[in-house]
């Protein structure tokens, strides 16, 4: 289309879609501090986890506040890019990962001790799960913005096979925690710090869902 | 008719069809995005009036692309066959290319880009530089007296009626259909020219009889393609709110019309750019954020250049062929 408002509006979905891209730059860096808290909480550094969540909540917050400010352009402008509403729900649903790394980062302070042996193992490994969901996701991103369409569905397919090995994992340390006789607070806490990583992965899966609906529209 | 008039009219109208395609959506896309005009009305709406504008007012410019930059009427009729065929062709290719790689080009710069490389490369051939000189001052003028003008008229609107009463939306619809069915006119009346205006200086048809066909070529634009590019632009794209559109398209309509009645060819898109940057000042708003206009100018200078360029190149290799 070579109409003005037509163009105009593309370059506001361009602008949005660059904006995004800076909003999921954030949501990586707070999932890898995840990964870093998960890391030193297998290990029982537990002073260094509490240290790692103030970055993750600084850096969550970082993330809301330019999640606002694009939905404020997406909302506020003469002319709106033609494909707005999956931009917004792709920013809320990565913005959700961000959240959910937060949320899990936040139980891990909780704990007074280190996690038992048998459930060392799988944390470390949910933790570089996540971290190579979020890195596939920013990367399916990168890729829709250079035009690279092929290219970008194979990389929110990477990241729904990550939610899947992810359910793989929560499964599995299930099994082990309910072979452990743990105090009802601890079982409870490490529950929900479970329940917490998978929702990280289902939204990183949710939000390539929708850069997967863009990469189809904006051909 | 010969295979090289043929082939003129052929290009002349797939320009009108390009124009048709692209711009219908201008004059009526925020009628549609405001609910107040179906996509089907729109396009009756646009494709009657932007033909009755040809019509009546295409003659003004057809006379200055055919006649006023290079005056084709005046030469050997090889040779002007030649610069006729070279710069359709030219400003057909350019707008198709633009199109493909969704670029804001105006068909007005193209044209007379065209036209005057053409003329170039023929050597020896008249060029009407004052007139040129006019027509990048009007070029330079459009979009700036838009601004202006829709600034003051909406400003006019709040004070002296906005503020004192309501206007109902059946109210609101009425009047953007109003300013609709003028920006539509207007359009025609300006844009005509640049899908036939050679023809007529080729002297194939009649100031008239090119100003129906290529009034025609506009409606089979708005027909085959132009409410698609309608739906997108009203319903996905703009956010203007009537007054605004209202005043925006007024103020661009009357630009043009102006311009139309002193026989020079300008940018339509220009002019709805400017009207709409002045009316978001009232607003406060940046309406066009500075990449995007940097751009809009870009496209601006680069047109007639590339498009007088790829004519000139074109016309060449027309003389040695033909």
């Amino acid at each position: 289309m070579r109409n003005i408002f037509g163009w105009m509006g593309m370059r506001e979905q361009q602008r949005a879609l660059e904006a995004s891209q800076q909003h999921m730059e954030q949501v990586r860096q707070v999932v890898h501090l995840l990964k870093e808290a998960l890391d030193q909480f297998a290990a029982g550094n537990l002073e260094r986890v509490r240290e790692i969540h103030e970055q993750v909540t600084a850096a969550e917050r970082e993330a809301d506040e330019l999640r606002r400010d694009l939905l404020d352009q997406l909302s506020e402008g003469m002319f709106l890019p033609a494909d707005r509403e999956d931009l917004v729900h792709m920013v809320e649903r990565t913005d959700d990962v961000a959240d959910y790394a937060n949320a899990a980062s936040r139980l891990l302070v909780l704990f007074q001790e280190a996690p038992p042996e048998e459930l060392r193992e799988d944390l470390v490994r949910f933790g570089q799960l996540l971290v190579r969901a979020v890195e596939q996701l920013a990367q399916a991103l990168d890729q829709l913005l250079d035009g690279q369409r092929r290219e970008t569905l194979r990389l929110c397919t990477a990241v729904e096979r990550c939610e899947e090995e992810g359910d793989a994992l929560k499964a599995s340390l299930y099994r082990r925690l309910l072979a452990l006789d743990l105090p009802a607070g601890a079982l409870l806490l490490l529950h929900d710090l479970i329940e917490a990583m998978e929702n990280t992965a289902d939204r990183a899966e949710d939000s390539a869902d929708l850069v997967r609906v863009l990469a189809v529209k904006l051909r | 008719m010969t295979l090289l008039s043929l082939l003129i009219l052929l290009s002349g109208v797939f320009v009108g069809w390009n124009l048709g395609a692209n711009d219908a959506a201008n004059a009526m896309g925020t009628a549609v995005g405001a609910r107040v005009r179906t996509i089907r009305e729109a396009v009756i709406i646009v494709a009657v009036f932007s033909l009755a504008g040809a019509l009546a007012f295409g003659h003004r410019v057809i006379k200055t692309i055919g006649r006023g930059i290079v005056p084709l009427d005046q030469l050997d009729p090889r040779q002007a066959t030649l610069i006729a065929l070279a710069a359709m062709l030219a400003a057909g290719v350019w707008l198709l290319w633009a199109t493909y790689l969704k670029l804001p080009v105006s068909t007005t710069h193209s044209t007379v880009g065209a036209v005057a490389g053409a003329g170039l490369a023929a050597g020896g051939v008249p060029i009407f530089w004052g007139q040129l000189v006019d027509i990048f001052l009007a070029w330079i003028l459009t979009p700036v007296g838009a601004a202006i003008v829709a600034y003051v008229l909406y400003q006019a609107l709040q004070i002296l009626v906005m503020r004192h009463v309501a206007i109902p939306d059946r109210i609101w619809g009425w009047l953007l259909t109003a300013s609709g069915m003028w920006m539509a006119f207007s359009w025609g009346a300006n844009d005509v020219a640049n899908a036939t205006g050679v023809i007529v200086g080729a002297s194939l048809m009649s100031p008239f009889a090119a100003s129906l066909v290529g009034g025609l070529a506009i409606v089979l634009g708005i027909a085959t393609w132009g409410y698609r590019v309608m739906e997108t632009v009203g319903t996905r794209i703009t956010h203007l709110i009537p007054p605004m559109a209202f005043i925006a398209e007024v103020a661009a309509a009357l630009n043009v019309q102006l311009y139309t009645l002193l026989g020079l060819p300008v940018s339509t898109t220009h002019s709805i750019v400017g009207a709409v940057f002045g009316v978001g000042l009232v607003f406060g708003r940046a309406a066009i954020d500075p990449r995007t206009a940097r751009d809009i100018v870009l496209a601006w200078a680069a047109t007639p250049l590339a498009a007088g360029f790829v004519s000139a190149v074109l016309f060449l290799l027309l003389a040695r062929i033909v």
